[in-house]
């Protein structure tokens, strides 16, 4: 995919999670690259200008459904491929950019959650293709896991009504020791 | 199964298993598993399916946001 000056101007403030899941040592390939850009509500349209010349959107009215949704589709329009972004609004998404790293991913240098940070994302987003990258990712990365980091933000979940969150966590935790 | 079966299947499997000794004495590269999934990515692209995954891609992305703005506002003030 592109990685023309969109990709340095917006380095410091975005995140892949699907790539993060393959760097991470989940293989499961994908078909799409989540984004997540640190912004606020009144630079939206700005964000989808920058990508206005490489990128056509995938929905009829890009603007009103980002503003509204507070994520758009894109798609490449050479390499097809899709590119989803969120805007961070909320702290949880700007806390996992924060602490994102630099990674290498086939010459091409880009900030990555961490893997707890992704572990915690798949918990939230629950689908059974999250849940067999979630074993995966705690297979391969289960001895170098910050533990207490993990179990503090997963728990936060429990006062968003989601308290399967830190169960599904203590119980991979458990089978996958 | 007929003698003459099992003889062909042994094969199969004999054949498998030193692929997997090999496999053990000379690993495969990262690099070739990238060039594995980017072709399988491609196939994929080019199969003009792309959109059969939006539908669930977006419905997925509202849940998302909507768990995070949840988030937001009972430990959005501590941050």
């Amino acid at each position: 995919m592109g990685t023309g000056p969109w990709v340095e101007n917006l380095s410091k403030h975005w995140k892949i999670s699907t790539a993060a899941g393959i760097i991470h040592g989940s293989t499961r390939t994908t078909i799409d690259i989540d984004l997540t850009i640190l912004t606020e509500i009144d630079q939206l349209e700005s964000i989808l200008q920058v990508f206005a010349e490489d990128y056509i959107s995938l929905q009829p009215d890009p603007l009103n459904f980002f503003q509204r949704c507070l994520f758009v589709s894109l798609q490449h329009r050479s390499t097809k491929v899709r590119v989803d972004i969120a805007a961070a609004l909320s702290g949880f998404e700007r806390q996992v950019i924060e602490r994102s790293q630099r990674l290498i991913y086939n010459d091409v240098e880009v900030s990555i959650c961490t893997v707890e940070d992704l572990i915690v994302m798949k918990l939230v987003a629950a689908r059974p293709k999250d849940d067999l990258d979630l074993e995966n990712l705690i297979l391969i990365n289960r001895n170098r896991l910050d533990l207490a980091y993990l179990r503090a933000r997963a728990t936060e979940f429990i006062e968003v009504e989601r308290s399967d969150v830190p169960e599904r966590l203590e119980e991979l935790l458990r089978s996958l020791k | 199964m007929t003698e003459d079966r099992k003889k062909y299947i042994e094969q199969w499997w004999r054949k498998y298993e030193a692929m997997s000794k090999l496999d053990e004495e000379f690993p495969p590269s990262r690099e070739s598993l990238f060039d594995l999934i980017n072709s399988l990515h491609q196939h994929l692209l080019n199969s003009g399916n792309i959109s059969t995954h939006l539908e669930e891609d977006v419905a997925h992305h509202t849940r998302m946001q909507e768990i995070f703005q949840k988030w937001e506002q009972v430990h959005g003030s501590r941050i």
